[in-house]
């Protein structure tokens, strides 16, 4: 612990020569270990940012990201979660791989292209009142990987719903059956999805693997593609 | 390097003014300014050492140690339009391959960029295709559709624009839901007017959407950038409203 200490004499007293060293023996041992315990606050500017100076040694708001930006679909019916994958071989996963401090922050953001889609069934009257409406919605999820030495868990960052038509509820634009899909409202394809969120860790000796980038339809009926897709990760602090 | 000290004091010797003298003066000389990168201890500081961020208002620019972030919002103003409309003829309108990018310049940020900086660049509006009558009535022509925009950025003097696909989106594109190939359903209708009381009033829904997206541009070199999103118009007339633009840049 790098701390000048200095005697405090008394008229008579006779001074010792290690009381008369220390103040000047404590800078040298200070003065080659400089930390937060000499320095004050809020004085590290971008001119002092070096690598190793940083706890973690790394640069503070470290960007990590998985971009797609080709042309090509992914296509899913899926009702349950499946990672996009637009160009097959290379899903839509934001390699992580570190270990967070306790409460460190993790700000993900993700968007992309849908692009044409099949909407088949948009409605289901044979679903109580209030969920005829369901068919109609498809969603993203941005999951995360972790492990703490042992297996790897998941953890749902969020879920983001789309409808793929303009109708909503369940008395717009709906026929009496299971809807033809034109008097459903009109096609919402090739529209852009956005979303984000914050993930803070409360506790230490956990390690990130990376975030995936998933959809679902509600119903199997109908089909969304997916084209340019992206996830950018920010730790907040490192 | 580190603080030396030149004269050291032993027991039963006298106190000499000059020892103290020259201590004190090396010590000096070391606080005012003898003090290097190798003398900090590596691995020690955190978020409190590093400087606050400083607000900028003529600019809307927040400053940090290690970025700023800039950008306009416009979410509050639907008056602020910016419009576009096609500068081709009907007969080319119909041509996905002839591309007239135009600029919504005043909705971007420039920035200046000290040092190589990832930058993370996050839009939204709202986009309005108000009106393509050229469509021939009753029918459903191919391809007058396909308004694509992206965000584009210039560097430094060179004037040629640097498309980011990763930003590709459209303002009105068909949306069959039988997934019919692309060019087959006009988003208009069949008069090209969604607003006329002879088509499907859930039309205009089709061609008022949001589109929103994030960019990261890793590695950007020094220097000055302007950023815009480009639109290539094949509509008679539309416009974005409400939209925000905000760029945050990382130093590395």
């Amino acid at each position: 612990m790098p701390i000048v200490s200095q005697n405090l004499w008394e008229e008579g007293d006779v001074p010792k020569a290690a009381e008369l060293n220390a103040p000047y023996d404590d800078t040298a041992t200070a003065s080659a270990a400089i930390d937060a315990l000499n320095t004050r606050d809020n004085w590290i500017t971008i001119k002092h940012f070096g690598p190793e100076l940083l706890v973690g040694g790394a640069p503070c708001n470290a960007i990590l990201d998985k971009v797609y930006d080709g042309t090509s679909q992914f296509v899913t019916n899926s009702t349950s979660y499946v990672t996009i994958d637009s160009a097959g071989g290379n899903p839509t996963e934001c390699i992580l791989n570190y270990t967070p401090e306790q409460y460190e922050i993790l700000r993900v953001e993700a968007s992309a292209l849908v692009t044409n889609i099949i909407a088949v069934q948009t409605y289901d009257n044979t679903l109580p009142v209030g969920s005829r409406g369901d068919p109609n919605y498809y969603s993203f999820r941005l999951l995360l990987y972790f492990n703490t030495g042992g297996p790897t868990g998941t953890i749902t960052l969020g879920e983001w719903g789309y409808s793929f038509t303009s109708a909503g509820g369940d008395g717009r634009y709906f026929t009496g059956a299971n809807g033809a899909a034109e008097n459903t409202g009109v096609p919402l394809g090739l529209q852009t999805v956005q979303f984000s969120t914050v993930f803070r860790q409360n506790t230490a000796g956990t390690t990130f693997e990376k975030i995936a980038l998933q959809v679902q339809v509600n119903n199997a009926l109908n089909t969304v593609k997916i084209s340019r897709n992206n996830i950018v990760a920010v730790r907040g602090k490192h | 390097m580190p603080y030396t000290k030149l004269a050291t004091f032993i027991d039963g010797t006298s106190l000499n003014a000059d020892g103290i003298n020259l201590n004190d003066q090396e010590l000096r000389k070391y606080i005012n300014g003898k003090i290097v990168q190798a003398d900090l201890a590596n691995d020690a500081f955190d978020t409190p050492e590093i400087q606050l961020g400083e607000y900028q208002p003529i600019t809307n620019e927040y400053t940090f140690a290690t970025g700023f972030d800039t950008g306009n919002n416009t979410g509050i103003d639907r008056e602020d339009r910016s419009y576009f409309t096609s500068n081709i003829k009907k007969g080319r309108q119909t041509d996905n391959n002839l591309y007239i990018w135009t600029s919504s310049y005043h909705s971007a940020p420039e920035l200046y960029l000290e040092q190589t900086a990832d930058v993370i660049i996050t839009f939204g509006g709202a986009y309005i295709s108000h009106e393509n009558s050229v469509a021939p009535v009753g029918v459903n022509p191919s391809g007058f559709w396909d308004s694509e925009i992206k965000l584009a950025y210039t560097y430094e003097d060179i004037q040629k624009l640097t498309f980011v696909e990763q930003t590709r989106s459209y303002t009105f594109e068909e949306a069959d839901m039988s997934d019919s190939s692309l060019g087959v359903f006009n988003p208009f209708g069949l008069t090209g007017k969604p607003n006329q009381p002879t088509e499907n009033p859930e039309i205009s829904y089709g061609l008022r959407r949001w589109i929103g997206w994030t960019a990261v541009l890793r590695n950007l070199a020094a220097g000055s950038y302007k950023f815009s999103y480009y639109i290539n118009a094949k509509v008679e007339e539309g416009y974005s409203s409400a939209r925000n633009f905000k760029a945050e840049v990382f130093y590395k």
